[in-house]
């Protein structure tokens, strides 16, 4: 039986879990690529118009990240209460610390933009970009590490505490960070594809498509290592996933190949399309994997309010794209 | 492990309730700008559309600020507040997760819709007409005030379950007495706060003085709810519980002073909004609005902290005390202890001479330490060290009783003598010698006064019985 089965209770939290998370990994994805490629740039001195598109959509994208990421924590206390707290706990300070980092960084990124940055030198620039990027790698270190500890066992835990420890150590946090700053780049190579990929040129198109590679490559890497720390465990748990994963991978290496060709629409399509399955397909995995590993809560059959949360979803959706539609008729206009 | 227990974290001199009181109120005062800074907007921009001058300049400058403001720190402190519950109070946020998880996913779709809307302001608002502005604007302003909404109802909910206790109908519990004079509450406040942070705003705009002086004019007009505030005040009071009230209205001088504080500082800034603006026409410079915005933080600040204390002894009435342990769950602690279960030790254990003294410092963080710490904030050496043994053991014993607003202390004799003997020998100065003490006789004379005291909170607290809960046998 699959664990998203039962969609009418525990399967439904899941999927919507997810779903929500695949959104906020897309998210922050671009966001990490952006900054990332923000801070090459800055290193490198000059400008190009494809750092110019980071620099200007990447205060929304945190935003919109940020966002997105309330749902999947609103969801994992749903299904993982007691773990998910207690590892909250366990790291202390530390995790908190990821409230005042993303503060800073989400102001860098604002300053980052602006256009006396840009005057400023070399090293100056570096230090807002760079200050941004390793913002936002630290609260995603951090995230997985609360993850990570979230699964062990309640004898990890007690010893944690009971050495006062803040920092949880597993070889398996620094293999998932490898494959999430991989698949980073891929978001990243496919949002500035769609925002910037007229202003690019066929010069930006090849380095977006190069960034898509290596970023798959850079995942696929992370993956591997992973896939030898857990064994068998992986296609046991989530055999299906894999699968749709790996396809995805498939879709976006082509997409990415096409885009490196010069070929903009096309490849800009595939690649999109195999990056969202994908990353859809990474955080089935993710889930599956923890979902078999540790307990379940106990049910969740009484809880009241679903309608609600469904109708405004529906009006959500309704009032974003009506907004957009609106905004997009009169700058056509324009 | 027993889901109900967690580790628990120090955080030196500052008791957890302090930590949770820091953000909670910067978010609220962030939160409730946010949703007056849509009022603002909506406003300016109708203004604009019917040829108001310097009304869409206004605009663009003042959601600069509060993108910079409320998207940016007001979004994050939100995150904040989740992560600084969990850490003070795990199994609170885990029940009003429970309950109420779908209806806070309905605020997420609301609090989407709205930073989507807001950004498509910020980033093509100037290249747009003014009716297309004002219903971005609309939609963006509609969508925060309905993340109050939401809100609103989880959180006046903690205090006033209403029906939900025995019915477990969550809307029963949504709409409970308290929400609507909160939500109307709130929509003043927030209004206010954005008229006052406009005030401010206008002030740094680079126009002439005559127009800054007629902008102003047109801002204040929302401070007007702020007229609403004390009969809506007064209508809180009204419908929270009566012990709560009391204990707002007298029963506690600190929170006595506090509301008086939230009363004094509204009441200042109506004052001047009355006699400065609108009847001597005064021109309100950035240095008064800024004053006046520290007033208004000054307000939010103590009047969050009326509304959290009046919860006391309680985080959820009637449903979860503040050191999170439920009411049914006294009867079976006091039989069993209440670190039985605890498998999480103490980090500074050698520092205690004996294993008494240790058993009363794992006590002390499972059931004190919410509120408490040992020589910090709200400290038990400064409240109990001067007292005598006898006088420590009794008022442990009858915690409730000692103070209405304590919950009933929920451990066996052992475990009271254990903080006694604590509390007494931090008082002395933590020496490297402190003898156990186990005299039956003194066991025995606790064991009658827990007796005596019983398992419900404080008569002055009278609880019916929540929903789910077996009934408890309240000793005479």
């Amino acid at each position: 039986m699959s664990l998203f089965d039962d969609l009418g209770g525990r399967g439904g939290y899941l999927l919507l879990l997810v779903l929500t998370f695949a959104l906020h990994a897309l998210l922050i994805g671009f966001v990490l690529g952006a900054a990332a490629w923000a801070t090459v740039r800055a290193l490198r001195g000059g400008d190009d118009p494809i750092a110019g598109v980071s620099r200007d959509w990447l205060p929304f994208g945190l935003g919109a990240a940020i966002t997105a990421g309330v749902a999947p924590l609103l969801l994992v206390q749903v299904l993982y209460q007691h773990r998910m707290y207690t590892a909250t706990l366990l790291l202390s300070h530390r995790f908190m610390a990821i409230v005042p980092v993303l503060i800073a960084g989400f102001y860098l990124l604002y300053l980052g933009k602006s256009e006396r940055v840009q005057a400023w030198n070399r090293v100056r620039r570096l230090l807002v970009h760079g200050g941004a990027l390793a913002a936002f790698v630290f609260v995603a270190w951090t995230w997985i590490e609360e993850h990570t500890l979230a699964s062990a066992s309640p004898e990890v835990w007690v010893a944690h505490y009971a050495e006062g420890r803040l920092v949880h150590r597993d070889p398996v946090i620094a293999q998932r960070l490898v494959v999430w700053l991989g698949l980073a780049g891929t978001a990243y190579a496919v949002g500035t594809a769609w925002l910037g990929g007229t202003l690019a040129g066929n010069a930006g198109m090849r380095r977006l498509g190069a960034v898509g590679l290596g970023g798959l490559t850079v995942a696929l890497g992370g993956a591997g290592a992973l896939a030898w720390t857990y064994g068998n465990d992986v296609a046991a748990t989530a055999g299906r996933a894999v699968v749709l994963a790996a396809l995805a991978v498939v879709a976006a290496g082509f997409g990415f190949l096409l885009l490196a060709g010069g070929k903009l629409r096309a490849g800009r399509r595939l690649a999109t399309a195999g990056v969202i399955v994908l990353f859809v397909a990474v955080s089935a995995i993710r889930e599956s994997m923890r979902a078999h590993r540790v307990e379940w809560r106990g049910t969740l059959d009484g809880a009241q309010g679903l309608p609600l949360f469904l109708l405004f979803v529906v009006l959500g959706v309704v009032a974003i794209v009506w907004c957009a539609r609106l905004v997009r008729r009169h700058l056509d206009r324009v | 492990m027993d889901p109900t227990t967690y580790p628990v974290n120090d955080f030196g001199p500052a008791m957890r309730g302090m930590v949770i009181g820091a953000v909670g109120i910067l978010h609220v005062f962030l939160a409730q700008f946010a949703i007056g800074g849509g009022f603002v907007l909506t406003y300016f921009q109708w203004m604009a559309g019917r040829g108001v001058p310097d009304a869409r300049r206004f605009l663009d400058s003042f959601f600069k600020y509060l993108v910079l403001v409320s998207f940016v720190t007001g979004a994050m402190t939100g995150v904040a507040m989740w992560l600084t519950t969990i850490q003070v109070s795990p199994r609170t946020i885990g029940l009003m997760v429970d309950e109420f998880h779908w209806i806070w996913a309905a605020e997420w779709c609301c609090f989407t819709v709205e930073i989507v809307a807001g950004y498509m302001f910020l980033r093509w608002g100037q290249r747009l007409p003014d009716r297309v502005r004002l219903r971005l604007l609309v939609t963006y302003s509609s969508a925060s005030f309905l993340s109050l909404f939401w809100v609103n109802g989880i959180l006046s909910w903690q205090l006033t379950p209403g029906s939900w206790l025995t019915s477990g109908d969550i809307w029963a519990g949504f709409f409970n007495p308290s929400f609507w004079p909160s939500l109307f509450y709130r929509t003043a406040v927030s209004s206010t706060l954005g008229a006052l942070a406009a005030i401010a705003v206008i002030n740094t705009m680079d126009v002439s003085r005559a127009e800054r002086h007629a902008l102003i004019a047109r801002a204040s007009r929302l401070l007007v709810p702020m007229a609403a505030m004390p009969v809506l005040g007064l209508w809180y009071v009204a419908v929270i519980p009566a012990d709560s009230r009391a204990w707002i209205t007298g029963g506690s001088v600190a929170m006595s002073m506090f509301l008086a504080l939230a009363a004094g500082a509204s009441l200042l800034i109506g004052a001047y909004a009355l006699i400065g603006i609108w009847w001597r026409h005064l021109y309100v410079s950035g240095a008064t609005a800024a004053l006046l915005l520290a007033l208004a933080f000054g307000a939010t600040a103590a009047g969050e902290f009326v509304r959290e204390g009046a919860r006391k002894p309680y985080t959820i009435r009637q449903v979860l005390f503040s050191n999170s342990i439920t009411p049914a769950e006294v009867v079976r602690l006091r039989r069993d202890g209440s670190v039985t279960d605890d498998p999480y030790p103490l980090r500074d254990a050698v520092r205690y001479p004996n294993a008494q003294l240790v058993l009363g410092a794992r006590v002390v963080r499972a059931q004190c330490s919410a509120c408490h710490t040992m020589k910090g904030a709200n400290a038990l050496v400064h409240l109990g060290g001067g007292w005598s043994m006898d006088q420590l053991r009794l008022n442990i014993a009858k915690l409730q009783l000692t103070k209405a607003f304590m919950p009933p202390f929920a451990g066996p004799a052992i475990e009271v003598e254990a903080v006694a003997q604590l509390v007494a020998w931090e008082a002395a100065g933590a020496p490297r010698q402190w003898p156990v003490s186990d005299d039956p006789a003194v066991l025995a004379q606790i064991g009658r006064w827990l007796d005596e005291a019983g398992i419900a909170p404080s008569p002055e607290r009278a609880v019916s019985r929540p929903r789910g809960e077996t009934p408890v046998e309240v000793q005479p």
